[in-house]
């Protein structure tokens, strides 16, 4: 540290660096410190040959030792290196309470981060910051026709500097149209045997007028950092070790403006030989495609026609192909400008039922490569067209005559009813009407008998055993009928033999006997399962003891007798169906 | 026999009386709405409140009348009570245009008014159909699919179409019930409040508010204790209000 002092009775001023030699790219701090006053205002340093200058602010310090009270007040400045070589820091003339202070001039190296850490310099050769900062503009060729894309690659090389917060180049040149930049790349480069970090921007021009055009230098803006090396007090011994003086360091920032050389341009023009009258200016390779939806719509109804333009050609000097035909309503295009294409919606719609098709769409363009003019068609597309129905005809909206443009309309009620329709009870509600329940009620039984007789019917149909047992007793009465006629007659065997066939034919269909293997004893079990009363399987017996006498004895039974076991047959009948069922 | 003749000839007697009876105030019913009609013309709208209400305290009622009457109370600037008849009315005439352009209107007016959500499944037929509409045509549905299953199996149906009409009877009726049913459930308790009320954590004065409802807001009571109606927002937030505040649907 080389230090300056000046001293007026109790109050000294000094002029400090916190090193007389500096590596280019690194940075130094000038400080100038008063003892015994307080309250200075700094001293002014600029104009300092080799160096940018900043003041970086003010440190107080107060210490009270063995009860005496000393201050002091340092101004400190960052001293950036523009150059190599050696150079002076001049003296600093300023003011403390009255008094004009002036420190000593102080001499300051400033080398290469090579020679730096060397300690020397062989070469004697000195290198600025400049010469460190390049931007070099590569373009794919030196002559373009107006409206062609030519792609720009804009490089910025830096050797051994700290570069940050770098600005997207500026291209203020007229005559060009320039799309936004693509993210930057960074690598690195071998450039005259240096090795380089290179951030690299690309973007693409299209001139707008032909002729010889210069691409003016194009500027990129950024802050070059320096490492400082900051003055620490050198009574603090232990903060001297590697870690303290990492701990202290701290950076500059110095803004840079790095431009580019300018470079030449030919700007062809569009050749006027062969050009179509529908060329609208795009220049490049491209390809078209044509769709239209629907294809099957009545007269007045919206056709839409996408077309989309692809290609690495210029698409901001694509304009959409124009759609020509009578009988279409036409709607201006929307025009999306998507990656690497333009997407062209149009609506079109048909008021002539008599179309029968989208007519060809053309694209005309220069081609740069075969150099001449080509043209795109797609189409046309089929289409079918009906009628409309009555009512639904084509109107263009706002040519029709009395249409309101705008209108302010009041809002309100509308306005109450005149008549009411009949008034209605609360009862009348279905919820609380009795009828509605009644009518519910007939309707679901009806239903449920009708499906039971149903049920009933098919059961009788496809069941022979069933519906033989269901008209047993029915037919076993209708077989009793003639034995009335013998009892009148008195003609007890027909009674009885017709009263036994009654009964067995019966008990056949209703008890599931076996007509040829009925005896009194089958007839008892039989009726005795079916849980028929032993009352009625007495009378049974009865009557089939009675009838073998009348009918194999040849024994007289009295009428009397005979009425009896008629209705007891009767009887037995009727209590047999009441427990089968 | 004797005794079965005075019980025809006495019930005869009364339905004779009350048919007489509900002809005579209907009719005094029209002119008592007529008469509401011309005072609602002459803007007099107080009067024509108190008229519309009398024929609704007699126990009678149409959607017509309903209207009017929120008409009239929209005049005197009782939102709520607008909208409450207006909400009758479209219950009972979910078809009138009138009716829902004036309740849309209303609503409209309401601050920060939040729709109650809709079932999507069933609104369609809930805006077509009245209540009364929808359980008619859930009857005739049911009774068309009974008549339907007897006729084809006493018809001789093919299975095939007869399952394929049943079915589609059920869903039919099960339809129209469902949508009835949820938006009776969805009636039941639907309140509308007539006035700018506080809703409080619990039910009494002293009780925090927790949010406010402004007059017209469509509310659901949950619970009613003594003077106080629990209800619900519909962005469900849920308070005491004085039961005077609510008026039910």
């Amino acid at each position: 540290m080389l230090t300056s002092m000046a001293f007026a009775e109790d109050i000294a001023v000094k002029a400090t660096v916190s090193s007389n030699r500096v590596a280019l790219g690194s940075g130094l701090t000038y400080t100038v410190t008063v003892t015994g006053a307080q309250g200075s205002k700094p001293p002014v340093i600029n104009n300092v040959d080799g160096f940018d200058v900043r003041y970086t602010g003010p440190a107080t310090r107060v210490s009270v030792i063995n009860g005496a009270y000393s201050v002091e007040e340092s101004f400190n400045y960052a001293f950036i290196p523009l150059k190599e070589g050696k150079f002076t820091i001049p003296s600093v003339t300023f003011d403390v309470k009255g008094q004009s202070f002036t420190t000593e001039p102080i001499l300051v190296e400033v080398a290469s981060a090579q020679k730096a850490a060397a300690g020397n310099d062989p070469n004697g050769t000195q290198q600025d910051i400049e010469s460190r900062l390049k931007l070099l503009i590569s373009l794919p060729k030196d002559s373009v026709y107006v409206g062609e894309a030519l792609p720009v690659t804009i490089r910025l090389y830096v050797n051994q500097l700290s570069l940050q917060e770098l600005s997207f180049p500026e291209i203020t040149q007229e005559g060009f149209q320039i799309d936004a930049f693509a993210d930057a790349r960074q690598m690195n480069d071998v450039l005259e045997g240096v090795n380089w970090h290179v951030v690299e921007f690309t973007t693409n021009l299209y001139p707008t007028r032909s002729g010889e055009l210069i691409i003016a230098p194009i500027i990129v803006r950024g802050n070059l950092v320096f490492k400082m090396n900051e003055q620490r007090d050198p009574t603090s011994g232990i903060f001297d070790d590697g870690f303290f003086s990492n701990f202290f360091t701290s950076y500059q920032k110095k803004p840079v403006t790095i431009t580019s050389r300018p470079i030449k341009l030919k700007v062809l023009p569009m050749p006027t030989e062969g050009r179509p009258d529908d060329f609208s200016g795009a220049v490049g390779q491209y390809d078209l495609s044509l769709e239209a939806s629907p294809l099957k719509v009545k007269a007045g109804d919206p056709i839409t026609l996408h077309m989309t333009i692809t290609g690495p050609g210029s698409l901001k000097a694509v304009n959409p192909p124009a759609f020509k035909a009578d009988g279409f309503k036409v709607y201006d295009p929307q025009i999306k400008d998507e990656q690497g294409r333009k997407v062209i919606e149009q609506v079109v719609v048909p008021v002539d039922v008599s179309k029968k098709q989208i007519p060809a769409m053309r694209f005309t363009y220069f081609d740069t490569q075969a150099n001449a003019y080509k043209t795109l068609e797609r189409g046309p597309l089929a289409i079918e067209v009906a009628a409309p129905a009555s009512g639904e005809e084509f109107q263009a909206v706002g040519f029709s005559p009395g249409t309101m443009t705008s209108e302010t309309l009041g809002r309100d009620i509308l306005f109450v009813k005149e008549n009411s329709s009949k008034f209605e009870r609360v009862q009348s509600f279905l919820r609380r009407n009795m009828v509605f329940y009644i009518a519910l009620a007939v309707y679901l039984q009806v239903w449920a008998g009708l499906m039971v007789f149903y049920f009933y019917r098919r059961r009788l149909l496809t069941d022979p055993a069933y519906a033989r047992q269901q008209v047993a007793a029915r037919q076993a009465l209708l077989t009793l009928a003639p034995a009335k006629e013998f009892l009148v007659k008195g003609d007890a065997r027909q009674f009885y033999d017709v009263v036994i066939r009654s009964l067995s034919q019966y008990f056949t269909e209703r008890v599931g006997l076996v007509p040829g293997r009925m005896d009194m004893a089958s007839i008892d079990a039989g009726l005795c399962q079916m849980k028929v009363d032993q009352k009625f399987i007495n009378m049974t017996e009865d009557i089939f003891k009675a009838a073998e006498q009348a009918r194999f004895a040849g024994m007289s039974v009295d009428q009397g007798q005979m009425r009896n076991h008629l209705a007891d047959a009767q009887d037995i009948i009727r209590a047999v169906e009441r427990r089968a069922k | 026999m004797k005794a079965l003749l005075k019980v025809i000839f006495a019930a005869m007697i009364l339905s004779l009386t009350s048919s007489l009876a509900l002809a005579l105030s209907d009719d005094q019913a029209q002119l008592k709405f007529t008469n509401a009609v011309k005072a609602y013309h002459d803007a007099q709208y107080v009067e024509a409140v108190k008229l519309n209400e009398s024929i609704l305290m007699q126990g009678l009622f149409s959607p017509e009348l309903y209207y009017n009457l929120g008409n009239a109370h929209f005049k005197l600037r009782h939102l709520g009570a607008a909208i409450v008849n207006y909400l009758r009315a479209h219950r009972l005439e979910p078809r009138d245009s009138d009716v829902k352009s004036n309740l849309s209107f209303a609503r409209s007016m309401v601050d920060n008014y939040l729709p109650w959500p809709s079932n999507p499944l069933f609104t369609p037929v809930q805006q077509v159909f009245s209540n009364r509409e929808l359980l008619w045509v859930g009857f005739w549905s049911v009774a068309l699919t009974g008549a339907f299953l007897l006729g084809g199996l006493y018809g001789g149906m093919r299975r095939k179409r007869l399952v394929l009409g049943v079915v589609l009877g059920i869903i039919l009726s099960a339809y129209m019930a469902g949508a009835g049913i949820v938006r009776t459930l969805h009636q039941s308790g639907m309140s509308v409040c007539v006035q700018k009320v506080d809703a409080r954590f619990e039910p009494n004065l002293q009780a925090t508010v927790y949010f406010k409802i402004p007059e017209g807001t469509e509310v659901k009571v949950l619970r009613i204790k003594e003077e106080w109606a629990k209800v619900q927002r519909s962005d469900n937030k849920i308070g005491w209000v004085p039961l005077s505040s609510v008026e039910r649907m």
